[in-house]
C-alpha cells in the first residue's frame, strides 16, 4: 500500500505511514485549521492497514504541541490501534514538558494499546 | 444527575474557564447559580470547591508553561507575537481530559441530556461573551465526541451566542413575534403585543425544543420567570406566559414545527352525542369534540364517568342516541364503509395469540392489515415497531399466556398496542393503555402515542391517575363526571389552575409545582369529588360541587367552535386481503401457533392411535370353533368396535374444536372492527381442524383395523370416521362460539356425546324404545337428528355387503331371504290371519267385528304388496278386499291366492339356492388354484358371524310384527329395501342396504356419508349466524325480563 509523507509546518505536524519501512509516525506541531480533514487521509490509511498489518506495529507520537480539536483525532487514531494486533504507542515528550508527558499519561488510560513513554532529552 | 457527572461537568467548567485569561467573575456566578440550580445547599459549597480545585491546578500548570516558554525563548529566538500565541495555547493534558470526560458522560447520558449540557457549556461561555477560539474550541471538541450532528452544533452555538433575528435563518428555528419577520427558512407564530421575540429552537436529532426570549417583559416559563437573552429548554407540556399577548404551549409549538410534513388533514368533530345504555340510563350528555391532525387528548373522569363509553362512541363501537361525530365531514356511525380504516381502536382486552412468538404475533397481524405490501417490507415494518417499542430483544419469545407468563406485562401491553400502532391509523382512540403498567413502562407507551401524534396522528387516550409527566405530555384534555357530563375541555395544566380558582383556592394561578414543575393531576379530581364535612368534622357523602353543577360552570366558560369539516377523504391505511388470502393467512397463523404448543401437538397426533392400540388389542378377542388362531370372523366384538371408533371421532372432533372459538373470542372482536372477513376466519379453523381430524382418524383406523385384522375396510371407515370427526368439529365450533367460557364447553360434551352414544342404533334396539318415538319399521327420527346413527349404520352395512366373501353373494342372499320370509313368515302370518277370520264370522260381538276389520285391512295391504312383488301370480279379487268385507268367497279367494304365490317363491328359492351352489363351487376352486385357500379361509378373515348375526337380526323373537295394519319384517333388515311413501321419504329401518331419495334408490353407504356432511353444513350456517348464542341470549333475556317482574 501507498505510503503517507506529509511535511510538517508551523501549524501541522509531519507525518510518516510507510507499512514497507515498518514506519508510522507524527511529529511536530499540530494545530490545523480543521484537524478532521487533515487527518481524514490519517485514518483511511491505518483502516487500509488494519486489514494487513505488519508483525509488529509501533505509533511514534514526537509531537511538540497539539490543540483540542487535534487531541481528538489523536484519540481517534490512537483507538483505531485497539484492533492491529501487536500495536504499540510510543509517545515521546521533552523531559521538561510535564504538559506533554501528563497528556500522554492520560491518552494511556483513555485507549487499550500497549503505551510507551518515551522521555527525550534536549 | 449522578454524583459521577457531575463531577465531570464540573471539571469540564473548569477547563473552560480557565482558559486565557481565565475566569471571569460572571463566569464563577454562572457556575455558581448552575449548582445552586440542582443541589441543595449543603453540597453547592462542595462542589464550587472542587471547581476551584480544577481551577487551580490549572493555574500552576500555566505558571509553569509560561517558565517553559521563557526556557524556550531563551533556547530558540521566537518572534514576540509567536510567543504571545503560544501562552494562550490550551494545555494538551486538559485537551486530553476534556476527551475523558466526555467519553465518560457518553456512557452514562442520554442524547438529550448530552445536548442539555452542551446548552450549559455554551451558556457558560456566553455569560460574559467570552468566546475566544481556545473556549470555542473544546466546546466544539465535547460536541463532537458527544456525536452531535455539526449542523446542530453549529444552530445551538448561533442560538445561544447570537441576539439578532435575521441570523436565526433555517428550519430548526421559530420565532414568535409582534412584527413578523422575514426570514426564509424559519418558522413564525405571530403573536400580538409581544414586546420582542421568543426564539425557538428544535434539536432535530434528540427532539427538544429551546427557547430564548429577546425582550423586556417578564415572561413566565411552567411559573418560573424566564430570564431574557438565556437559554431554557422548552420540555413538554411546558407553557409560556409572556406579560402581553397570548400563551405559546408546547403542543402548539411542536405542531408548528411539524405541519410541514403532515399528510392529509383530519377534521374531528363530535356534535352534541347523547348515548342512552339499553337499560335507558344515560351515558353521555351533550358532548363536543373538535380537533384536527396531530393531537394527543386525554379522557379523564372519575370511574363511571363514562370516559370508555365515550370512547366506544367516538370510534363507532357504539352508536349515539343522539349527536354525531365527523371525520372530516363523513359520519362514522352512518358512513362506516367511508372511513374504513382511518380509525384505530385500542381495548384493555389482551389479543395476542399465545403460543405465537412476539414478531409473529405483530407480522400475521400486519399480513392481514397491509395487501400486497412485499414481504421484505412487512418484516423490516414489524422490525422498526418492535425497535421503536423496545421488544426487539424479545421478538423470538412466545407470548404465553397472562399465567404463564412468557413477557412482561409491560411488553405485553406494548405489544397490544403495536397490533394497532403498526397500521398508523389517522385517528386512533385507545383505552387505559398505562393500567397496571410500571411508571416507565407507562411513559414509554405514552411517549410512543406523543410520537404518533407528533407525526400528524389525532390519538385519545382514555387515562387513569397519569404521573406528572404523562400528564403533561397530553395537548388536550377531557375531563367527565359522574353521569356523562362534560366537564372540562382544554390544555391539561390549565384544567388545574380552572378548577382551584373555581374553588377559590390559594395559589390558583400555578398549575404545576413552581421547583420541579410537577403537575398534580389527582389535585383535579380532589377538588371535583370534594365532600362536605358534617359539624363533627367527618366528611358526608355529599358533594360540595355535583356534576351538574360542574357541567353548568363548563357550559358557561366553555365555548367549543367547530373547525370546518375539511372536503377531502381521511386517509384509510388498512388495506385487507381478499377473503381468499385472508384465509390463507389465518389458516397459516394457526398452524404455526398449534405446532409451536408441542404438547398440544402430541396430544392431539397420538391420540387416535393410542386409542385404536388399547382398544382393538383388548377386544381381540378369538374363540374360533376349530383351531387355535385369531380369526376376524369369531370376533364377537366387532359391532362394538365400530361404535366406539364412531364415538372416539366424535370425542376426538369435539375436544379438539371445543375451546377454538372461546379463545379467539378478543382476537374475533377486533379482526370484526378491521372488517375482516368472518368465512375466512371459520374457513381457517376448519380446514385446520378438518386436517387435524383427518389425520387423528386415519391413524384410529390403520391401527385398529390391521390389529383386529379387518381387511379390506380402511377407506370405508376412514371416510365414515372422517366424516363423523368433522361433524364434530363443527358441532364443537358451534358450542365454542355461543358459550363464554371453555369450561362450561366441556360440561356440554358429555351432553352432546350420550344422545349420540344412546340413539346410535348400536346400543338400543329402535323397536324396541319408547313408543312415543319409536316407530316400528324406521328409525326414529331423532335417530335420524344422530350423526353417529348413520355413521353406525354406514360402516357396518358396507361391511357386510361389501367384504370380500359376502360382495358377489349378497344380490343373491338378498333375493333368497326375500324369498324365504314371504314362504316362511308372511304365508303362515297371513293363514292365521284368514283362519281367525273365518273363526270369528260367526260371533256378532263388537270385539270380533273390529278384529275382523283389522284383519282384513292387514290381508289387503299384504296381498297387494305381495301382487306387486310377483305380478305374474294372477290377483283378480281386489275388488272384493277393498270393500273389507268379510266372505267365504274371499277366504277361499285369498287362501288360493297365497298358495300361489308361496309357490312361486318357492321355485325362486331353489333356482337361487342351486345357483349360488353353483358360484361357491366355482369361487372355491378359483381360490384353489390361485393362492391355494378356500372359500371359507375368505369368509374367515372377510366376514363376520357377529355382524351377520346383528344386521340379520337373526336373534329377534318376533321376526315379522303386526303394526298398523302391514306385517313388519324385523328379521334380515339387510336384505331389505325400503318402500318409500312419497318422493321425498327418505326413511328406512336400520341396516337398510339401499336408501331411497327423491325417486332414486343410493346406496346406504354414500347416502349416510351425504347426510353427516349434509348435518356439518347446516351447522355451518348456524355458526355463521350464531344461531345458538343468539337463541341463548334471548332465553336469558327472557329470564332477565321474568326477574324484573318479579322484583
Amino acid at each position: 500500500m501507498a505510503a503517507i509523507n506529509i511535511d510538517g509546518t508551523e501549524d501541522t505536524p509531519k507525518v510518516v505511514l510507510d507499512k514497507d519501512a515498518n514506519l508510522l509516525e507524527i511529529s511536530g506541531r499540530s494545530l490545523p485549521e480543521d484537524a478532521a480533514e487533515f487527518y481524514q487521509p490519517v485514518l483511511d490509511w491505518l483502516d487500509e492497514y488494519a486489514q494487513s498489518p505488519n508483525g509488529e506495529t509501533d505509533f511514534q507520537m514526537k509531537l511538540e504541541y497539539f490543540n483540542t480539536a487535534s487531541s481528538k483525532l489523536l484519540l481517534d487514531i490512537l483507538t483505531k490501534l485497539e484492533d492491529i494486533d501487536n500495536a504499540k504507542v510510543s509517545w515521546y515528550f521533552n523531559e521538561d514538558d510535564e504538559d506533554m508527558e501528563e497528556a500522554g499519561e492520560e491518552f494511556e488510560e483513555l485507549i487499550d494499546v500497549d503505551f510507551e513513554l518515551i522521555s527525550i532529552e534536549d | 444527575m449522578s454524583e459521577e457527572i457531575l463531577k465531570a461537568l464540573t471539571q469540564l467548567f473548569a477547563i473552560i474557564t480557565k482558559q486565557d485569561e481565565g475566569v471571569t467573575a460572571v463566569e464563577r456566578s454562572f457556575v455558581e447559580r448552575f449548582f445552586n440550580s440542582r443541589l441543595n445547599q449543603d453540597s453547592v459549597g462542595e462542589y464550587i470547591s472542587l471547581y476551584e480545585g480544577f481551577l487551580v491546578d490549572k493555574k500552576r500548570k500555566s505558571r509553569r508553561e509560561k517558565e517553559g516558554d521563557k526556557e524556550k525563548q531563551k533556547s530558540t529566538p521566537e518572534t514576540e507575537e509567536k510567543s504571545e500565541r503560544k501562552t494562550k495555547l490550551t494545555s494538551m493534558k486538559d485537551s486530553v481530559r476534556t476527551l475523558a470526560i466526555c467519553k465518560k458522560i457518553n456512557k452514562t447520558l442520554t442524547q438529550k441530556q448530552k445536548a442539555i449540557v452542551l446548552v450549559e457549556l455554551l451558556e457558560l461561555v456566553n455569560s460574559d461573551k467570552n468566546f475566544t477560539p481556545q473556549r470555542k474550541q473544546i466546546i466544539n471538541t465535547v460536541s463532537t465526541v458527544f456525536n452531535i450532528e455539526k449542523d446542530e452544533y453549529d444552530c445551538l452555538e448561533n442560538f445561544v451566542l447570537e441576539e439578532d433575528v435575521s441570523l436565526f435563518n433555517k428550519e430548526a428555528f421559530l420565532i414568535c413575534s409582534a412584527v413578523p419577520v422575514t426570514n426564509e427558512h424559519s418558522h413564525y407564530i405571530h403573536s400580538d403585543n409581544l414586546d420582542g421575540q421568543f426564539v425557538f429552537l428544535k434539536v432535530e436529532s434528540v427532539d427538544l425544543y429551546f427557547v430564548k426570549y429577546m425582550g423586556t417583559d417578564e415572561v413566565i416559563l411552567n411559573s418560573d420567570i424566564l430570564t431574557n437573552y438565556h437559554i431554557q429548554l422548552f420540555s413538554y407540556g411546558s407553557t409560556l406566559k409572556p406579560a402581553k399577548g397570548a400563551s405559546i404551549y408546547y403542543s402548539d409549538l411542536v405542531s408548528h414545527f411539524n405541519n410541514a410534513h403532515t399528510a392529509t388533514p383530519i377534521s374531528f368533530n363530535c356534535k352534541h352525542l347523547e348515548f342512552k345504555f339499553p337499560n335507558g340510563a344515560i351515558g353521555l350528555r351533550d358532548v363536543n369534540i373538535t380537533e384536527n391532525r396531530g393531537q394527543l387528548i386525554g379522557i379523564m373522569g372519575a370511574s363511571g364517568a363514562g370516559k370508555t363509553t365515550l370512547l366506544n362512541v367516538l370510534a363507532g363501537i357504539e352508536s349515539p342516541s343522539k349527536g354525531e361525530v365527523l371525520i372530516n365531514g363523513l359520519n362514522i356511525h352512518t358512513q362506516k364503509d367511508k372511513v374504513h380504516g382511518v380509525i384505530g381502536y385500542i381495548a384493555q382486552d389482551d389479543l395476542l395469540m399465545e403460543d405465537l412468538t412476539v414478531f409473529e404475533n405483530l407480522y400475521y397481524n400486519a399480513k392481514l392489515c397491509f395487501k400486497g405490501t412485499p414481504e421484505d417490507e412487512i418484516n423490516s415494518l414489524v422490525q422498526n415497531i418492535l425497535e421503536n417499542l423496545g421488544l426487539d430483544h424479545i421478538r423470538d419469545l412466545k407470548v404465553g399466556n397472562v399465567l404463564n407468563k412468557k413477557i412482561s406485562g409491560g411488553q405485553r401491553k406494548r405489544l397490544n398496542i403495536a397490533l394497532e400502532l403498526i397500521r398508523e391509523p389517522a385517528v386512533m382512540f385507545v383505552d387505559e393503555p398505562t393500567s397496571g403498567l410500571s411508571s416507565r413502562d407507562s411513559e414509554n407507551v405514552i411517549d410512543l402515542l406523543k410520537e404518533l401524534s407528533l407525526k400528524g396522528k389525532l390519538i385519545f387516550v382514555v387515562i387513569h391517575q397519569p404521573s406528572s409527566d404523562i400528564y403533561k405530555k397530553f395537548d388536550k384534555m377531557f375531563l367527565m363526571d359522574t353521569g356523562g357530563y362534560p366537564i372540562y375541555y382544554g390544555n391539561p395544566i390549565e384544567a388545574v389552575v380552572y378548577f382551584k380558582q373555581a374553588t377559590l383556592q390559594i395559589n390558583s394561578d400555578r398549575g404545576q409545582c413552581p421547583d420541579c414543575g410537577n403537575v398534580n393531576p389527582e389535585q383535579i379530581f380532589d377538588i371535583i369529588e370534594a365532600r362536605v364535612v358534617n359539624e363533627y368534622g367527618k366528611l358526608t357523602s355529599k358533594r360540595k360541587t355535583t356534576p351538574t353543577q360542574w357541567s353548568d360552570l363548563y357550559n358557561e366558560k366553555f365555548k367549543v367552535n367547530f373547525f370546518e369539516d375539511i372536503p377531502e377523504a381521511p386517509p384509510s391505511t388498512l388495506k385487507i386481503p381478499n377473503k381468499f388470502n385472508q384465509w390463507l393467512i389465518y389458516t397459516i397463523r394457526d398452524l404455526k401457533s398449534k405446532i409451536s404448543n408441542k404438547q398440544y401437538l402430541l396430544i392431539n397426533l397420538l391420540e387416535g392411535p393410542l386409542l385404536a392400540a388399547l382398544l382393538a388389542f383388548i377386544i381381540r378377542y378369538h374363540d374360533a370353533p376349530n383351531g387355535d388362531g385369531y380369526l376376524f370372523r369369531y370376533n364377537e366384538n366387532v359391532p362394538a368396535y365400530i361404535l366406539i371408533s364412531i364415538v372416539v371421532a366424535l370425542f376426538m372432533g369435539l375436544s379438539v374444536s371445543a375451546e377454538e372459538i372461546i379463545r379467539d373470542r378478543k382476537i374475533a372482536k377486533r379482526e370484526q372492527f378491521l372488517n375482516l372477513s368472518k368465512t375466512s376466519y371459520l374457513f381457517s379453523k376448519i380446514s385446520i381442524l378438518f386436517m387435524l381430524s383427518a389425520i387423528q382418524t386415519i391413524s384410529f383406523t390403520l391401527i385398529g383395523n390391521s390389529i383386529l385384522g379387518i381387511s379390506g375396510m380402511t377407506t370405508t371407515f376412514w371416510v365414515i370416521l372422517f366424516s363423523t370427526s368433522c361433524f364434530a368439529n363443527m358441532l364443537g365450533l358451534n358450542i365454542s362460539a355461543s358459550f363464554n367460557s371453555a369450561i362450561t364447553v366441556y360440561i356440554l360434551i358429555p351432553l352432546l356425546l350420550i344422545p349420540q352414544m344412546i340413539l346410535s342404533g348400536a346400543l338400543f334396539n329402535f323397536d324396541k324404545l319408547n313408543s312415543l318415538i319409536a316407530a316400528k319399521d324406521k328409525t326414529p327420527i331423532i335417530a335420524d337428528m344422530m350423526a353417529s346413527r348413520w355413521a353406525y349404520e354406514a360402516i357396518t352395512v358396507q361391511q357386510f355387503k361389501t367384504n370380500e366373501y359376502e360382495d358377489i353373494y349378497f344380490d343373491f342372499d338378498k333375493q333368497i331371504s326375500q324369498a324365504n320370509f314371504v314362504q316362511a313368515y308372511i304365508i303362515p302370518e297371513l293363514e292365521n290371519v284368514l283362519n281367525e277370520c273365518a273363526a270369528k264370522n260367526e260371533d256378532t260381538s263388537a270385539a270380533a267385528k273390529a278384529i275382523i276389520d283389522q284383519n282384513l285391512v292387514l290381508l289387503r295391504n299384504e296381498l297387494l304388496k305381495l301382487n306387486e312383488a310377483k305380478p305374474e301370480v294372477t290377483f283378480n279379487f281386489k275388488a272384493s278386499l277393498d270393500s273389507l268385507n268379510y266372505t267365504v268367497g274371499l277366504y277361499v279367494n285369498s287362501f288360493n291366492y297365497i298358495t300361489e304365490v308361496a309357490k312361486a317363491y318357492s321355485v325362486d328359492y331353489s333356482k337361487l339356492t342351486t345357483t349360488k351352489d353353483k358360484l361357491s363351487n366355482i369361487r372355491n376352486k378359483n381360490y384353489k388354484s390361485e393362492s391355494g385357500k378356500t372359500l371359507e379361509d375368505i369368509k374367515d378373515y372377510s366376514f363376520n358371524e357377529s355382524l351377520d348375526e346383528i344386521v340379520r337380526n337373526i336373534n329377534t323373537t318376533n321376526r315379522v310384527e303386526q303394526y298398523k295394519g302391514t306385517l313388519v319384517q324385523h328379521l334380515d333388515p339387510i336384505y331389505k329395501s325400503p318402500k318409500p311413501k312419497h318422493a321425498l321419504d327418505y326413511r328406512s329401518h336400520l341396516f337398510a342396504p339401499e336408501k331411497h331419495f327423491a325417486g332414486n334408490f343410493v346406496d346406504t353407504f354414500s347416502f349416510n356419508v351425504i347426510v353427516i356432511w349434509l348435518m356439518s353444513l347446516i351447522l355451518y350456517f348456524t355458526l355463521y349466524f350464531e344461531v345458538f348464542k343468539k337463541t341463548l341470549n334471548s332465553f336469558e333475556n327472557l329470564r332477565f325480563k321474568k326477574n324484573e317482574e318479579h322484583s
